[in-house]
């Protein structure tokens, strides 16, 4: 009986000691892999004055950190919050419910996949986000029915992989047989991760955002319902839409840059857009690609953008009352097409080497005046600088395709120009535009520059073995 | 063995025959032209200096082969060589390959040079033509005479003399390069609209002209402009393994028109 109960104590003891000991381990295995329990800047935060200023010691920090109340939060070196785990019911990693918060210089990273809330989620006004880095796994930054707030110098990169370049097309099907196999695991790691927005604006309006980056998300900045934004030297990268508008009112897109997009930047049920100076680069790789697509959009301007070596630079589909001007389409497949337009004008564009320049269907009440198309045979006789000779826009084939898509498959058969031409010259319903620029200034025109000696010694050799063989050939045995 | 003899005896008698160099000459011009349409503008992926440039060689190149090589074979009945020739132990099989190969040469001989003669002008002008661009246009011509050879051993398998292998060289022309989309969009409006794309997309098979100017559009990066209907198409040519289906694609084309040039040939 003694001897039992001694044996007792001696377990009992030993058990405690293990429990110490765990005790003592799990606070240096939680600093071990450099997590900062999130109470501590959590405690700091709402233990702060209104309006004082704090800043976040360097280190990992996990999240949810919740901001609700106006303080100014600069990172000193670096300060990573984080959600380590990819479940989509997590809180967001970051929250703003305040106004007047000024939040600067740290790094997001966010696990959670498919989830309806961004990494960081503002709701309030007159806000600072600035040099905040964020790494997601959906949506970046979401502004909700939050107005005159400023984001300046943000990256948002985009976590999730893309399987092909086809992609939209190609794995739709896939992706819609592997969420329904997966509907009864509820673990969210097995469904395929969908791709968020970068930057995402509802109800939010005055908003500025400048000088931000975003790569491989859904849409770069989307707006809805979101009015007199201004969205400024942003760059939109490999996502889907560079720059999406849905229902919004004065927005400003300024000097922004998108490429490699499906869409560089696209309007929706918009009205007086200005969208001046923005460059939209090699958005080609997928079939349904546009540099700059406007439906629905109304007393807008289009002005002074660089559109360059995208499949579609410019579409215009069921829009009216917008003034496009002095933008330069160069190299894309397809220079502009304009579709079911009224009350446009279209002067001073420069169509350089785009495959087909213009095409334009059902939209006769649309203004073509003095612009530049670098294959058309001018004529000026009075020397005005603008040609007396029109440059028509053939109708024949988006008229076409519009029936039968299939039959972009002739998009330029030598046959098709053939045919095109026997349907619609001189006919009323061409579109023309009838004075178009003679000449412009030659920096516009700019040549690609080329291997010379390369070329010199291909050529060389050719010439050498075909004259070769055609006096060896030639020659009387 | 006979293959090689004939190939040589082709390609002696095609750098004899004044119209190779009337071909020469022309097809010269036009390179040059092509040149002074690129120092125009830009040729560095799909542009519009490419897809003229590929609608000229469309438009020129079929029509100079299958005139020259179907009359390099009607020559052969009309002079009575192939009854010379037919008394020997030769099969016609071996006799239209030599052909085939003969002319092979002779015409990418006269590409060669037009082309060569346009890159050393180009340097020497300062206006050349990058080196990937004249590269690839010659690979585009190449494969464009390549599967027209094996047409025009056709029409001069069929062909008793050379106006009918004229007549028909200009209408397979017309109907392969000029009539065809004209010709596929009214007898496609007969059929229901599901059946338009895949009978389209088989057509286009039995076209060369068209595969080769579709898979050249797509190596020039601008496969997305035929539209959602042919990704796969795209995602298989821009594949590794494009190249290699194109290149089956063209030694099948040859093989099936050699045989037809071959069973026709020894019908008469």
């Amino acid at each position: 009986m003694q001897r039992g109960w001694k044996q007792w104590s001696i377990y009992f003891r030993l058990s405690i000691g293990a429990f110490l000991i765990l005790f003592q381990l799990l606070p240096v295995r939680v600093s071990a892999t450099g997590f900062i329990e999130q109470d501590a800047l959590q405690k700091q935060i709402d233990q702060a004055l209104p309006g004082s200023f704090l800043t976040i010691p360097e280190g990992m920090y996990t999240g949810p950190i919740r901001i609700a109340k106006p303080i100014t939060l600069v990172a000193q070196g670096s300060v990573i919050i984080s959600n380590p785990s990819p479940d989509p019911k997590d809180e967001p990693v970051v929250v703003i419910s305040s106004d007047h918060v000024t939040l600067k210089g740290i790094a997001i990273s966010d696990k959670r996949v498919n989830s309806a809330e961004a990494s960081l989620v503002l709701k309030g006004s007159h806000n600072v986000l600035e040099q905040v880095r964020i790494k997601t796994m959906g949506t970046g930054i979401q502004l909700r029915e939050a107005t005159n707030n400023t984001l300046h110098n943000i990256s948002v990169t985009g976590k999730v992989k893309e399987q092909s370049i086809y992609g939209g097309a190609v794995h739709d099907h896939a992706s819609h047989g592997a969420s329904s196999a997966n509907k009864v695991a509820a673990s969210a790691q097995n469904v395929p991760a969908r791709k968020g927005n970068g930057i995402d604006l509802f109800r939010s309006h005055q908003n500025r955002i400048v000088a931000n980056q975003i790569t491989n998300v859904f849409d770069g900045i989307y707006l809805e319902n979101s009015n007199g934004n201004q969205i400024v030297q942003n760059k939109v990268e490999t996502s889907r839409y560079g720059y999406h508008f849905m229902g919004t009112a004065k927005t400003l897109l300024q000097e922004n840059t998108g490429s490699e997009n499906v869409t560089g930047a696209m309007l929706m049920e918009t009205t007086q857009a200005t969208v001046l100076n923005n460059q939209f680069f090699k958005q080609k790789n997928n079939p349904s690609a546009q540099g700059i697509l406007l439906y629905a959009v109304t007393d807008s301007q289009i002005k002074s953008n660089f559109i360059e070596g995208n499949r579609v630079g410019l579409y215009l589909e069921n829009s009216t009352g917008i003034e496009i001007r002095d933008n330069r389409l160069k190299l894309n497949f397809i220079g502009m097409q304009v579709k079911a337009s009224s009350a446009n004008t279209f002067t001073e564009n420069l169509f350089i080497s785009n495959v087909i320049q213009a095409q334009a269907q059902d939209s006769t009440t649309d203004s073509f005046r003095g612009n530049y198309w670098d294959n058309l045979q001018t004529l000026d006789t009075n020397g005005d600088g603008r040609s007396e000779l029109p440059y028509e826009m053939n109708p024949f084939y988006l008229a076409l395709t519009d029936a039968v898509p299939p039959y972009q498959l002739f998009f330029q058969a030598p046959g098709f120009v053939f045919l095109e031409n026997l349907f619609s010259s001189g006919t009323n319903t061409v579109i023309r535009d009838e004075s178009p620029l003679v000449a412009i200034s030659m920096n516009a025109k700019d040549q690609a520059s080329g291997t010379p000696w390369a070329t010199g010694i291909l050529g060389l050799l050719l010439l050498a073995g075909s004259t070769t063989i055609m006096y060896k050939g030639g020659k009387r045995q | 063995m006979h293959i090689e003899l004939i190939a040589k005896r082709e390609v002696t008698v095609g750098f004899r025959n004044p119209w190779s160099y009337s071909f020469l000459a022309l097809f010269t011009l036009f390179s040059l032209g092509l040149l002074v349409i690129q120092s125009q503008s830009f040729l560095d992926g799909y542009t519009y200096s490419t897809g003229t440039m590929l609608n000229l060689i469309l438009y020129l190149l079929p029509l100079m082969t299958m005139l020259l090589s179907s009359f390099s074979l009607t020559a052969e009945k009309e002079e009575g060589n192939w009854q010379l020739l037919s008394t020997y132990a030769m099969t016609t099989t071996s006799f239209l390959f030599g052909k085939y190969v003969g002319q092979a040469i002779v015409l990418i001989a006269i590409v060669c040079f037009g082309y060569g003669l346009s890159g050393v002008a180009g340097v020497l002008l300062g206006k050349s033509f990058s080196f990937t661009a004249l590269l690839f246009l010659l690979v585009f011509s190449v494969s464009i005479i390549l599967l027209f050879l094996g047409v025009a051993i056709v029409i001069g398998a069929l062909s008793k003399n050379r106006w009918q292998a004229l007549t028909m060289g200009v209408a397979v022309w017309f109907f392969l390069i000029l009539a065809w989309p004209t010709l596929l969009i009214s007898l496609l409006s007969f059929v229901p609209y599901t059946w338009i794309r895949p009978l389209l997309q088989l057509a286009t098979f039995f076209n060369p002209a068209e595969f080769v100017r579709i898979y050249s559009v797509a190596r020039l990066g601008g496969g997305s402009i035929f539209g959602p209907e042919y990704y796969k198409w795209m995602y298989w040519i821009d594949s590794p393994l494009g190249d290699v289906i194109f290149g089956g694609l063209i030694i099948g084309w040859i093989g099936v028109t050699m045989f037809i040039a071959s069973k026709a040939w020894e019908r008469r």
